[in-house]
């Protein structure tokens, strides 16, 4: 008999936020701003404040009476002095536990939240969603199988992920390899960007993520710690809003400033380095051809752009997608199936004119009401608010309507998995957390044990990614608007005299002609001003590291007259990308759920999702083993089996009761029992109501409720009930 | 009831071709391969596993002492099936899309008890007839020919009735998605071609413009995978649960 201990697992109103930061898909920007300052909720600066000033004041009353009795005062002046301080460490006390609970209840009640996970892991692992992988050769931290039914489940979400997205949108899907040369990922910045900060236990040589150290210090500070100050508090608070962005060299500050050290041996650390994440390969024998496990899967599809363009009739905008695996060497993971080493990727890549924006099914989504979080909210210290989506982009909050598009896309396709509403938050990136040629990002944010997870990222990259391969591979990745009428428009010519720069510069003549030829107009026309009124100019080659002397008769610069036909332009990208594997385990803590037996002597398991996710649709019983019910039984799976609905019979000889049960913890909405061989019933798993239904119509309900065409409520109203004393241990 | 010591295997491997380092799958490619992979899931009719780690097939293997443990109340042949992405360094790449770095494949590891391969399903498949080439006609210079997959387990010339069962499944597959039947065979290795612990091992053989291509490998792997990885840890091994 398993007992399992009572566990209630609710959300609590969020007083503070504080981002848990994560790596995300995107680059993050390498260039350092000023920290920014988040203040500190007033009710917990407060309270830190009176924390401070009853300590003292119990100190300093501690003290007189120690006074008084090495003066030998009168008895009862000692105790008036005694009697104030205790009343005096009352206050303290109270003080603290008021303290105690704000900390708690702004979301870091982390040892409740570790029991949850720890039911909902044990339930996971035992059922065999998943387990670690090699398990029997001793494992490898960041790596995971999938098992039946976790599989299954990530088969339905992908499904449904192509129905609610690919086809919908009639987006371009492809299917890129994950081993990827070097060279494109150098364009896209990898090479030289990917990293994360890594420090050394420098006895032991054991690895760890630098900002994670510091992370844990300060949350574990805030939470445990109620003897810091109010402005030591808003310190730590500070570095974790900012930490993000630290370099090297401030990172490894903090660590020395707060005495950070290895967390299992206590060994000094190493400064901070940057560690490539990418694994490393090398295509063919001869390691010429050196090459990565692809970090993200958009890569195959900007360097794709150009064919997927002429595909689609040169028509924009257009989506291509891709589904597939990408690869992180995690210096040290941890967070289970959060933070993985090998994860499924399924990423959009939506091509749209940068003058325009919009986005004709936007009304589609407008009206849609959801936890939002905006820049300005969290500055400011507020929590996420349910918006407008509509008001939202109309304000200017959402940057375009097509960016606000596929927020609300995602929000419908995140609900309709089973993920609680109440939990899942859009978060827009603050101004330091967005790559320098993003133009707006939000995350779908969904709640679990481990705090708020990025699980989506909705990116608007402008047109970086495409310009990046193109001046790389020499393709040009660009659209083409054709004017219905042509246009006149005035154009800057800049024509170098190769003759006289290389008579000028001699080996030097092409870097000046590419510099001549890359100003831009501002710069030409001040060129040409200079030129006319002096007869030479000082000017910069960037790719020389030198200013050079330009005259008169190098350069012709002026602008002509000319009919365009049509408009070059290089298009903006707008990406959802969704991390699978992050959002299915989301997926099952909020699926989650304990019941207690009817003997009420345990907790049951069960996951509560939705049909369109369950790994089994439906489990056929017959009541006792007996030839003849397992006849029927095979007969019904047979029907089932041929409108495609998956199920399994259980012909075993336990009480049915504890049949249900086994089928709830798998997360089986529906049970058909064989109780005789004309008529079976029908249970529904969250309610365990059952309803009677003739043997030719077993299987269509069944078919029926688990697509959604009808609702266990319609099945309720229209068959008769049955009520079984017997059923449900 | 009795300990066994080890389990059969029966594996079968369909490789989908695919990208070399620069070829994508593009729309149209893309969807072809998202519905053989989804047929293939049906045709099964099994549960399958999604497997993260790198190499498919041993991580498999190793699901066999847990899934016991689960799956006790389950009858005792189990099949556990895998889709996604593998990678050889191939030395030099030819063939375009046929001889690839990377590339999809889809396995099956049914475990079956050695002293008993019958096929309760075998009755289905048995009438079937298609191209076949047995060791005996490849090395007496013959071609292959049509041949009744029943008569042919009867002989002996397939090993076993599960192998057949597969082989006549595999056959409907592949026809199922267009395959010209007359381009199709299944050709048996020889014994020099087999591993030394392989019972019994076709291939089915596409004719291309290449020539004959091996495209789904079905092999009777005897129990050399549960043994392999069995020694000095987990022992994975069945016991015979009678119900009652």
């Amino acid at each position: 008999m398993r007992i399992f201990s009572t566990f209630v697992f609710h959300r609590r109103q969020q007083i503070f936020n504080l981002r848990q930061f994560q790596t995300t898909t995107i680059l993050r920007n390498p260039i350092s701003i000023a920290p920014i300052q988040i203040p500190m909720d007033a009710t917990e600066q407060s309270l830190r404040q009176s924390l401070s000033e009853k300590s003292s004041s119990v100190e300093a009353q501690g003290n007189a009476v120690r006074a008084l009795k090495a003066s030998r005062a009168a008895k009862p002046e000692i105790d008036a002095a005694i009697e104030q301080l205790n009343k005096l460490k009352l206050e303290k006390s109270t003080v603290e536990k008021e303290l105690q609970s704000i900390i708690s209840s702004s979301g870091n009640g982390s040892l409740n939240r570790e029991a949850f996970r720890k039911a909902v892991v044990n339930t996971l692992e035992r059922r065999l969603f998943y387990i670690p992988s090699f398990k029997i050769y001793s494992g490898v931290a960041g790596l995971f199988d999938y098992g039946p039914p976790g599989c299954a489940i990530k088969s339905n979400v992908l499904s449904f992920w192509r129905q609610h997205f690919i086809l919908e949108e009639n987006m371009l899907e492809v299917d890129c390899p994950c081993v990827t040369p070097e060279v494109v990922l150098k364009a896209s910045g990898h090479v030289d960007k990917f990293t994360d900060l890594m420090v050394k236990d420098e006895k032991t040589g054991t690895c760890y993520r630098a900002d994670h150290l510091l992370k844990d210090y300060c949350t574990e500070k805030l939470e445990k710690d109620l003897t810091i100050s109010a402005e030591k508090a808003a310190e730590l608070k500070d570095v974790l809003a900012v930490m993000e962005d630290f370099s090297p060299e401030q990172l490894g500050a903090k660590i020395r400033e707060y005495g950070i050290t290895a967390p299992d041996t206590k060994n000094p650390l190493s400064d901070p380095y940057p560690f490539n994440l990418m694994f490393q390969t090398s295509i063919g024998p001869s390691g010429l051809i050196p090459g990565y496990m692809r970090p993200e899967t958009a890569q195959g599809i900007f360097v794709n752009f150009k064919d997927l363009y002429y595909y689609n009739g040169k028509k924009l905008p257009f989506a291509a997608a891709q589904i597939g695996q990408a690869f992180r060497n995690e210096i040290s993971p941890r967070q289970g199936l959060l933070r993985v080493r090998e994860f499924t990727l399924a990423e959009i890549e939506h091509f749209v004119d940068p003058e325009n924006k919009s986005h004709p099914k936007f009304s589609d989504v407008a009206k849609l009401e959801f936890l939002m979080f905006p820049r300005e909210e969290q500055m400011s210290g507020q929590s996420a608010k349910k918006l407008c989506l509509g008001e939202a982009v109309a304000k200017g909050t959402v940057n375009n309507e097509t960016l606000g598009y596929f927020i609300g896309r995602v929000y419908l396709f995140l609900t309709r998995l089973g993920i609680d509403k109440e939990r899942l938050r859009f978060r827009q990136h603050l101004a330091n957390e967005m790559a320098h040629y993003a133009a707006d990002c939000w995350d779908a944010e969904i709640e679990s044990s481990y705090g708020w997870i990025e699980c989506v990222g909705i990116a608007d990259r402008s047109a970086y990614d495409l310009r990046a391969h193109s001046d790389k591979s020499g393709t040009p990745l660009v659209a083409e608007e054709k004017f219905a009428e042509p246009k006149e428009v005035e154009k800057l010519v800049i024509t170098p005299v190769k003759k006289e720069l290389g008579l000028a510069f001699k080996g030097n003549q092409k870097n000046v002609v590419e510099s001549l030829e890359a100003m831009n107009e501002e710069e030409a026309m001040e060129m040409k001003a200079t030129l006319e009124s002096k007869g030479e100019v000082e000017f910069y080659v960037c790719t020389l590291k030198k200013s050079v002397n330009i005259k008169k008769n190098m350069v012709s610069i002026s602008k002509e007259k000319k009919k365009e036909h049509q408009r070059v332009f290089t298009p903006s990208v707008i990406e959802p990308s969704f991390g699978i594997g992050r959002i299915i385990y989301c997926l099952y803590e909020h699926c989650f759920s304990t019941r207690p037996s009817k003997a009420g002597d345990e907790q049951l398991n069960l996951f509560r999702f939705p049909p369109l996710v369950a790994p089994i649709k439906c489990t056929v019983f017959p009541l006792v083993q007996n030839q003849q019910f397992e006849e029927v039984a095979k007969v019904i799976s047979k029907e089932l089996a041929s409108v495609g609905i998956s199920h399994k019979i259980d012909i075993t000889g336990t009480s049915i009761g504890k049949r249900y049960a086994r089928t709830d913890e798998l997360g089986v909405p529906f049970a058909i029992t064989v109780d005789s061989d004309t008529s079976v019933t029908i249970r529904e798993r969250d309610s365990k109501d059952q309803v009677r239904v003739t043997l030719k119509e077993a299987a269509s309900v069944v078919s029926s409720v688990s697509e959604g065409k009808m609702t266990w409520q319609d099945v309720w109203a229209t068959f008769p009930h049955h009520s079984s004393a017997a059923a449900d241990e | 009831m009795w300990l066994i010591l080890s389990s059969g295997v029966c594996s079968i491997s369909l490789l989908s071709k695919s990208t070399v380092t620069s070829p994508d799958y593009l729309i149209k490619d893309c969807a072809v391969k998202s519905n053989v992979l989804s047929f293939w899931r049906q045709c099964g009719r099994t549960t399958c596993l999604r497997i993260i780690a790198p190499d498919t097939k041993n991580t498999l293997t190793r699901h066999f002492c847990e899934g016991l443990v689960l799956l006790q109340w389950e009858e005792i042949s189990l099949c556990c099936c895998s889709n996604w992405s593998t990678f050889r360094n191939e030395i030099s790449h030819r063939q375009g899309l046929l001889r690839v770095c990377e590339f999809t494949l889809a396995e099956i590891e049914h475990f079956v008890d050695p002293g008993n391969k019958s096929h309760p399903k075998f009755s289905d498949v048995a009438n079937f007839e298609f191209l076949m080439f047995p060791r005996e006609e490849q090395m007496s210079g013959q071609s292959a020919k049509k041949l009744c997959l029943g008569e042919v387990v009867a002989k002996g010339t397939v090993n076993k009735e599960t192998v057949g069962y597969f082989i006549a499944r595999v056959y409907l597959f592949l026809v199922r998605l267009g395959t010209d039947k007359e381009q199709l065979r299944f050709r048996q290795h020889f014994a020099n071609e087999m591993a030394r612990y392989a019972a019994d091992c076709l291939d089915a053989e596409f004719e291309s413009s290449y020539g004959w291509i091996e495209c789904v490998g079905i092999a009777d792997r005897s129990a050399f995978d549960l043994r392999a990885h069995s020694v000095g840890k987990v022992a994975l091994w069945l016991r015979e649960i009678s119900r009652t």
